[in-house]
């Protein structure tokens, strides 16, 4: 099934401020890493080994794409407390590149 | 087309693997040597063209984390069947009285060529891929649920997205 996916506002903040990113790479940061979340909910979450802690509402998944002739890692944290309602909620947010 | 890839790179690779097992005698015929330098041809073939699939990919929204690494461990053991199979086959030529030429070897030296070039990339991106994960920013996770326990969340909908392609704040 397709998620709603919102994000908080400091992720939000962070995308806004990450550095390093051309705004191509930015808005496939942003648009991919809600993509997968929105399209792959439930393959991410049927992961046990993605949450954080056994029983945990929040689990990781990484999305890995290229830009400015890097290759950019971030990792995302994601909360599904309210998945029963179709939503996934990205928590976190870490990004870094590099070869 | 990313399953036909990885999973024709995966049976050829298993194949090969399986050929190169083949007492040595079994080689001397020239057909089956020709068929061995055909499968190491087109594994070295396909292993390149999915690798230039996954660099145009990974330009244009790239993988998700554990996809990636897939395709990247894949793509390393097709590679290394391939060296192997080549090292392989240059004595089974010299066995079977056959001239490099006739066995097809300059050709497939050249995409070899590649896929030693091409191999580091590839390991260097699948370690890459492959980290554990950093530290959480604990400090920046309990100021976003604390966020998410207040309901001030932001909607990634249709108009979050078009909003931020037209270069607008998100």
């Amino acid at each position: 099934m397709a998620y709603f996916v919102r994000m908080t506002p400091p992720v939000r903040t962070y995308l806004w401020n990450l550095s390093g990113l051309t705004r191509q790479g930015r808005l496939s940061l942003s648009i991919c890493t809600i993509g997968f979340l929105r399209n792959h909910g439930d393959a991410l979450r049927s992961e046990p080994s993605r949450r954080l802690a056994p029983g945990s509402s929040r689990f990781r998944f990484d999305h890995l794409f290229a830009d400015a002739g890097r290759i950019w890692h971030a990792e995302c944290i994601a909360d599904d407390s309210a998945a029963s309602y179709g939503l996934l909620e990205i928590v976190d947010m870490d990004c870094h590149y590099g070869p | 087309m990313t399953a036909i890839l990885t999973e024709t790179t995966r049976h050829l690779t298993t194949q090969l693997g399986e050929e190169l097992k083949r007492p040595q005698g079994n080689w001397q015929r020239r057909p089956a040597l020709r068929q061995f330098v055909r499968s190491t041809d087109m594994l070295a073939e396909i292993t390149l063209s999915t690798w230039a699939w996954i660099c145009e990919t990974l330009e244009d929204g790239g993988f998700e984390g554990r996809e990636f690494a897939g395709y990247c461990r894949v793509l390393l053991e097709a590679i290394d069947g391939a060296l192997s199979g080549y090292e392989r086959l240059l004595a089974l030529a010299a066995e079977a009285k056959l001239t490099a030429e006739a066995a097809g070897l300059p050709d497939l030296d050249v995409k070899l060529i590649a896929l030693r070039e091409v191999r580091p990339r590839i390991a260097e991106a699948f370690s890459f891929a492959t980290q554990p994960p950093r530290p959480i920013d604990e400090k920046r996770l309990a100021e976003s649920i604390a966020a998410l326990e207040r309901g001030e969340m932001i909607d990634c909908d249709d108009e979050f997205i078009d909003r931020f392609v037209a270069g607008g704040n998100i």
